[in-house]
């Protein structure tokens, strides 16, 4: 089959591999039909996480058809159309059973690599380095799906790939991003970053009943929909500082909560920029926390930080006095897929949210390569590319 | 007995000698100990212990356990990047059915090897409790435990991993795997270092 690989930092090929097949009890083989490229790919793209090697598979947002199952997978047939959540989960551990399942304890297969960073190990997740197992990802023709009989949702056929497609990662994402926050009659929510887990945040806090919600970016296109289609009030933080329009906004007290949708390679205009820059180059930090920062210092007292975006390692200068001295209360983590899937297919079935709306580019497994470069740099109005196969 | 310092977990941390007391061998030779959370009642727990052909299933330095009688089995054991095969009888010497089961290789054995497993339930469905205390002289002795770790098979990660794995089959039946996956071409420095890069 065709597939999409990790070559080295900022170099992504397609290679012709062998088809994946069953290797343990409770794997599933899907035909994608649909896989689309995540701001966390950009991650990988981008060299900031460890222990990726040259040929692994990318992708974790895919969705496509049962075409074999294990003798341990009872609630799949062949031929059942299936969307495939991002994090692999088994379904009886400690966290799974309270609901956890991207900190899964059984899916990780290099648990001990992933405890030597982190303490513990979270989940598997497909084709996001070795430390997280090292399962090759859903960009390509066909994938391996272990726990098959934990992860996919079955789907009705007859509605478009493109509004079922994103419950594989960033609508869940975005929704537990908004959930996180503790919505309350009334509340304003500040979301930094306008890619689709932004997006999907400022959408889902709406759904959960916030009075106002202000989205912060830079990219016109981006901040067009989250002003059109979502319905926010938009910070181009290019154009004003940010923490005096928040203030400007909310009369002075702050959002009662901040959502920082940006992640660990946040962009910025000021001094703390070029600090990161030159630290991440020297690879004295891990990770750029602009938005990180700003948003623990934009956020009332009292409020909640909630943290979709993703982090790997040792960050600098976060100002957690603030957090500390403001009383805040922060949520964070990779989602917990098996928790929202249903419940937000329902929501698309009903007609509530159509998530299509993220997709700008419908391109071919041949050329995500150029899409990964267009997508770190945000270049001819990308929102989200989706392959089709 | 003097212990090398292993820094690679947590729990890695040996307690006094023959801390649980259950097993008096214990206080001899170099010693491990390990400590695992399982979902599962403990009595389902020291049940697929107590079949002790299920070990090597676990604990994958054991290529294999055959059962003699109730108390007497005869263990194979693979060391050293599997260059040294060492074998042994073992003889249990106290079982108490869903709490502990220890055992000793008998008198006269190349390898005099101890051990002691507990099963301690918690309440309120946060699992059992599986500790592990092992002790081993070593064909070899001292040396072969600091050769041992010299070729990464610090024994001590190696008991972690094998909780590990009985918490992986009893939690969910399956070890998860990616062997036999597909991937692109490898690069230079992965052919050379198949293992993971610690970055
Ligand atoms: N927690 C999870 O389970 C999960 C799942 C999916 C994605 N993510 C993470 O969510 C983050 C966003 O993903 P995405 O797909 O939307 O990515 P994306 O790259 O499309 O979006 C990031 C956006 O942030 C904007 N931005 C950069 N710096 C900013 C700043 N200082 N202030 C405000 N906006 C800024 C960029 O212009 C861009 O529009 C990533 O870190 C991704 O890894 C997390
Ligand atoms: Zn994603
Ligand atoms: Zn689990």
């Amino acid at each position: 089959m065709r597939a999409v690989t990790w070559q080295g930092t900022r170099k992504v090929g397609v290679e012709t591999v062998p088809d994946p097949k069953i290797l343990s009890d409770r794997d599933a083989i899907i035909r994608i039909t649909s896989t689309a490229i995540c701001g966390s790919d950009l991650h990988l793209y981008g060299g900031f996480i460890p222990t990726m090697e040259k040929g692994d598979i990318l992708g974790h947002e895919f969705m496509g058809e049962v075409m074999e199952v294990a003798p341990g997978v009872k609630n799949l047939h062949v031929g059942d159309r299936v969307v495939v959540p991002f994090t692999l989960s088994c379904g009886s551990c400690f966290h799974c059973r309270s609901k956890e399942f991207s900190l899964c304890d059984n899916t990780n297969p290099n648990a001990s690599v992933a405890e030597k960073f982190y303490g513990f190990s979270p989940a598997g997740l497909f084709g996001y380095s070795h430390m997280m197992g090292g399962y090759a990802g859903g960009q390509a023709e066909y994938v391996r799906v272990p726990y098959a009989d934990v992860g996919p949702l079955k789907v009705p056929k007859g509605i478009d790939d493109d509004k079922l497609l994103f419950l594989s990662d960033i609508f869940p994402t975005g929704y537990m991003a908004a959930e996180n926050c503790d919505i309350k009659q009334g509340d304003t929510i500040a979301v930094w970053g306008c890619g689709p887990v932004g997006l999907f945040a400022i959408q889902s806090a709406y759904l959960l009943g916030a009075e106002r919600v202000i989205a912060i970016d830079r990219i016109p296109e981006r901040l067009r929909l989250a002003e059109d289609v979502c319905g926010a009030e938009i910070i181009n933080y290019e154009e004003l500082a940010v923490l005096d329009e928040l203030q400007r906004l909310t009369g002075g007290r702050g959002p009662d909560a901040c959502i920082d949708a940006v992640g660990l390679e946040g962009h910025g205009t000021g001094v703390m920029y070029a600090y990161d820059k030159a630290k991440t180059n020297l690879m004295m930090e891990t990770d750029r926390p602009i938005a990180l920062r700003e948003a623990i210092q934009a956020c009332r007292k009292g409020g909640t930080l909630s943290i979709p975006g993703v982090y790997g390692g040792l960050l600098d200068k976060i100002p957690f006095g603030a957090a500390f001295n403001k009383g805040m209360t922060l949520k964070m983590g990779q989602t917990h897929m098996q928790k929202y899937m249903k419940p937000l297919l329902d929501l698309i079935l009903q007609g509530e949210i159509d998530p299509s709306f993220v997709v700008s580019h419908r391109i071919s497994l041949d050329e995500a390569p150029e899409a990964y470069e267009k997508w770190q740099k945000k270049e001819d109005y990308c929102t989200k590319f989706v392959i089709k196969n | 007995m003097e212990r090398i310092d292993d820094k690679s977990s947590a729990i890695d941390v040996a307690p006094p000698a023959g801390r649980t007391g259950i097993h008096p061998d214990l206080d001899e030779g170099i010693r491990h100990e390990a400590a695992i959370v399982i979902m599962r009642p403990a009595d389902e727990v020291y049940q697929f212990w107590r079949q002790l052909e299920n070990l090597p299933r676990f604990m994958w330095r054991l290529e294999n356990i055959s059962v003699n009688s109730d108390t007497l089995s005869h263990w194979t054991y693979k060391a050293l990047k599997d260059t040294v095969r060492v074998e042994w009888d073992s003889v249990i010497v106290q079982d108490e059915p869903g709490k502990s089961l220890s055992w000793k290789s008998v008198d006269g054995s190349t390898v005099s090897h101890a051990g002691t497993v507990t099963f301690e339930e918690q309440p309120f469905q946060r699992g059992t409790i599986v500790r592990i205390e092992l002790s081993y002289n070593p064909p070899g002795g001292r040396l072969t435990d600091f050769v041992q770790r010299v070729l990464g098979e610090s024994p001590q990660t190696m008991l972690k991993e094998d909780l590990r794995r009985l918490r992986w089959l009893m939690e969910t039946g399956v070890v998860p795997t990616t062997e036999g996956q597909p991937h692109g071409e490898r690069g230079i420095t992965d052919a050379l270092n198949p293992a993971l890069h610690h970055h």
